[in-house]
């Protein structure tokens, strides 16, 4: 039988090993996170470098400003014209969360009055204005 | 000269479809979490208000200052997360915050008559599926699954049951616990911050 004393501290000895364990599994989580991220980016970057370095070994005599030059044709048109299709959802996605955040910071001064008036120990989750995470908590 | 076009035009698509997802899809998964979590609250709020809790109970403000942390913290909940939590209470069994959590919930919830015992109980499943379901978003592979099993089988009542039923379960409420420990402290610590 365990002596009495030795139990709490063992107890208190493996909540701390387990937040240590929690504590690490969130720093990996963290660096799986950014390794994913910026590796992608890292990929496409050195993919797209070794695709020009290839092709620079192959066509020796390319006259640059050729290379610059647009080769049009009914292929490359609906290339850009997709392109731009894509672009266009972007930005109107962008422009519809920016409009939902503006009105997020009209109006949730409002609610926070409403909500005070009925319950004046009301707790907040303290994101920003606009509903953002907070620069700090990144 | 097309050959060097068509590798601009890869490498301008690759770096489009990587700021789209790391970008844009994460930002838009964030967002509608927290939507989903400010639904959650401020559907208690109004049920409060009406009187179905009352605002000054235990069990309100431990629910309030829980989802008020996830809200908070949403940005920061993965499905790598959720798979530690599963690993340390494997590893370790009892986590105390989390056994501290659970005991104030249920003896603050016992305080109170069957209706307002059932809304707070349901705005924390509510808020453990959209936890769940954030992580499940934020990894792409399992959001896919998520998606296709969701087209395909959201008109089915057992799907909903079925989630709704493993969230209910003793096992998976003491591993979220861990998760609504946390939150929770961070929503009291933001509480007496603002005084």
């Amino acid at each position: 039988m365990a002596k009495p004393g030795k139990r709490p501290r063992a107890e208190a000895r493996q909540q701390v090993e387990l937040q240590k364990y929690l504590t690490r599994w969130r720093a990996y989580e963290k660096a799986i996170s950014n390794v994913t991220k910026w590796g992608a980016l890292a990929f496409i970057g050195w993919m797209g470098y070794l695709s020009v370095a290839e092709l620079a070994g192959k066509v020796t005599n390319a006259n640059i400003s050729a290379v610059l030059s647009w080769p049009f044709g009914p292929g490359w048109i609906m290339v850009v014209l997709a392109l731009l299709f894509g672009a266009g959802g972007i930005v109107y996605g962008r422009r519809q969360a920016k409009l939902r955040k503006d009105t997020i910071e009209r109006l949730h001064e409002y609610q926070k009055r409403y909500e005070l008036s009925i319950d004046p120990n009301r707790s907040s989750s303290r994101l920003t204005a606009r509903g953002e995470t907070r620069p700090e908590d990144i | 000269m097309a050959s060097l076009f068509a590798i601009l035009l890869w490498v301008a698509i690759l770096l489009g479809l990587w700021w789209l997802y790391f970008v844009e899809y994460r930002r838009l998964v964030l967002d509608h979490t927290r939507q989903r979590l400010f639904f959650i609250r401020d559907h208690l709020f109004l049920a409060a208000e009406r009187g179905e809790v009352g605002f000054d109970t235990r069990a309100y403000g431990l629910v309030r200052l829980t989802l008020n942390g996830m809200i908070r913290y949403a940005h920061e909940i993965s499905v790598i997360q959720i798979i530690g939590l599963y690993r340390a209470e494997k590893r370790f069994g009892t986590n105390e915050r989390a056994e501290q959590f659970a005991n104030d919930l249920r003896v603050a919830v016992s305080e109170l008559p069957w209706p307002a015992r059932k809304l707070i109980m349901n705005a924390l499943r509510d808020m453990h599926l959209t936890m769940l379901k954030h992580a499940i978003y934020t990894a792409p592979l399992l959001a896919l699954l998520f998606v296709v099993a969701q087209v395909l089988l959201s008109r089915y009542h057992f799907w909903k049951r079925g989630m709704y039923r493993a969230l209910d379960s003793k096992s998976n409420k003491r591993r979220f616990y861990a998760l609504d420990a946390e939150a929770e402290q961070i929503g009291a610590e933001a509480a007496k911050a603002a005084g």
